[in-house]
């Protein structure tokens, strides 16, 4: 059974707004982490990508379909775009498996099945036996690997995540970092972080992201050895 | 985990009139209680007209109710989702009952469903229905008066409680309906039981609107607060009567939060 991972496809990532000028193209199955400074617009870009904000202007396309513009919006719910945040934001009336099925659901699978997919979901991130516990019976890092798992158990064709780190203590970080690389498996996702850390462990590739545009996008190493901003350069010098 | 706040303290003299809040709260039914007559009581709660009486409160309190349910949690999820000028014109038109004296209701009710209305002669005509004076206006006119209790309750919790869950369920590809039966409403369960408690407590109580327009025939739309005011008048019974049913109407609502209260789930307390 396939418990994961919808086919992956090119997605050409277009989002022009007032203050945004972003173009990605992402080949299936790769991972970009978007870094830049507070208010260069990560946040902007993620919420239009998912549709959880309406533009005004402008526009936002995923493999040549418009998703919103300023006459239509395609709601969230029929984006497949997936978001995974810094807070897990489960369910917090049901339980591990519960959340995960929710997901599946969602994604068209009967109801045994998506719970067998939950199941497998848990095994799969080493919670197995977690799986009737209720959000507040589980750590910060236990919660933000279920809130992972749910995610891809919407078989999401974009995975957006938003700094899934950052509320975590160092070794929950890291331990999440390498449950994400390993259940990534072909789904395609951008990673907005402050850390260079997550595109070290995540992302073969950088954008650097500064007042809306795109300053640099090359493969992480390119960035390191020769950064085409101050901001880069920072950003490098944590390496 | 409790723990006591010894940060910010009371002034003390604040003390005198909370206590003398108390009291009036408690008094009046201390002094009730005092005037029953226990040897009558069990006569005079049993009698038919009490039980009559009481059949019918409870009977269109549920009915009330749950047209209250039916019509007001579709309300108060538009009223939680809409923008703020359409949510507080819905909720000042909603709050109306609750400033509006009942018997201003009940006279409103009888003027749009009474036979002389073109309403009232539209339902006459199409389906042979009058509404005024039949158990049916009883219902009408308790969810009349008690629909604002629940859609505010429940507004209050949808607005405080969904929306973040509510859009993360989206970006996981939920459609509205699977969101509102997954999500939204059973997180708004609290909410939804205090609502339906205060609207439940209001309709029994429910008095000027019912004696308007549904009237006070023992048996057909006689609830028990107009038999307690009917008794209380000296019709034929005295105030000893009044007083057992106003006992006995106390402890029918003591007995619904109560059974309400065992039924709330732990979880969300």
């Amino acid at each position: 059974m396939n418990a994961g991972t919808a086919g992956a496809l090119d997605a050409h990532v277009v989002v022009a707004h007032a203050s945004l000028d972003v173009r990605l193209s992402l080949r299936p199955g790769e991972v970009v982490a978007v870094m830049g400074p507070s208010g260069a617009g990560k946040t902007t870009l993620l919420d239009a990508l998912s549709g959880l904000t309406r533009l005004d202007a402008g526009h936002v396309a995923v493999d040549g379909v418009i998703l919103a513009d300023a006459n239509h919006h395609v709601p969230p719910s029929r984006r497949a775009i997936g978001l995974l945040g810094q807070d897990p934001l489960l369910f917090p009336h049901m339980t591990a498996v519960g959340n995960i099925a929710f997901a599946a659901r969602s994604a068209g699978s009967p109801r045994a099945e998506a719970v067998t997919i939950a199941q497998e979901w848990m095994r799969r991130i080493g919670l197995a036996e977690l799986g009737d516990r209720r959000p507040d019976q589980l750590s910060g890092g236990q919660r933000q690997r279920v809130a992972l798992a749910r995610a891809l158990a919407a078989r999401p064709r974009l995975l957006l995540l938003d700094e899934p780190f950052s509320s975590l203590d160092v070794q929950a970080a890291a331990q999440l970092r390498e449950v994400v690389g390993e259940h990534l498996n072909g789904t395609t996702a951008v990673i907005v972080s402050h850390t260079l850390a997550d595109a070290q462990s995540l992302a073969p590739r950088l954008v650097i992201l500064e007042d809306g545009r795109i300053t640099q996008d090359a493969p992480l190493g390119d960035v390191l050895a020769a950064p085409a901003t101050p901001f880069a350069g920072a950003v490098a010098a944590t390496a | 985990m409790t723990r006591r706040d010894t940060g910010t303290g009371t002034p003390f003299t604040l003390i005198a009139p909370a206590v003398l809040g108390v009291a009036l709260l408690i008094l009046p039914l201390v002094a009730l209680v005092g005037r029953a007559s226990w040897a009558t009581l069990w006569q005079d709660v049993t009698s038919p007209v009490a039980l009559d009486a009481l059949r019918l409160s409870v009977l269109s309190g549920l009915g009330a109710t749950a047209l209250c349910l039916v019509l007001g949690l579709p309300l108060a999820l538009l009223m939680a989702r809409s923008g703020p000028r359409l949510s507080a014109l819905l909720r000042a038109l909603v709050a109306v009952p609750l400033v509006l004296p009942p018997m201003v209701g009940g006279v409103a009710l009888l003027f749009l469903f009474g036979r002389t209305s073109p309403v009232g002669r539209m339902l006459s005509d199409a389906f042979d229905l009058t509404l005024p004076f039949t158990p049916a206006a009883v219902v009408l006119a308790q969810a009349f008066v008690a629909l604002p209790f629940l859609v505010l309750a429940v507004e209050g919790t949808i607005r405080s409680v969904g929306g973040r869950y509510e859009r993360t369920a989206a970006t996981l590809g939920a459609r509205p309906w699977r969101v509102l039966w997954h999500v939204t409403l059973p997180l708004a369960v609290p909410g939804i039981v205090v609502g339906v408690i205060l609207c439940f407590a209001r309709a029994i109580g429910e008095f000027g609107a019912t004696a308007l327009f549904a009237g006070n025939a023992p048996g057909v739309t006689q609830t028990m607060p107009l038999a307690i005011y009917t008794a209380f008048n000296g019709a034929g019974t005295g105030r000893e009567t009044a007083v057992a049913l106003s006992l006995l109407l106390l402890a029918t609502a003591v007995v619904v939060l109560l059974l309400v209260r065992a039924w709330r789930p732990g979880a969300l307390k």
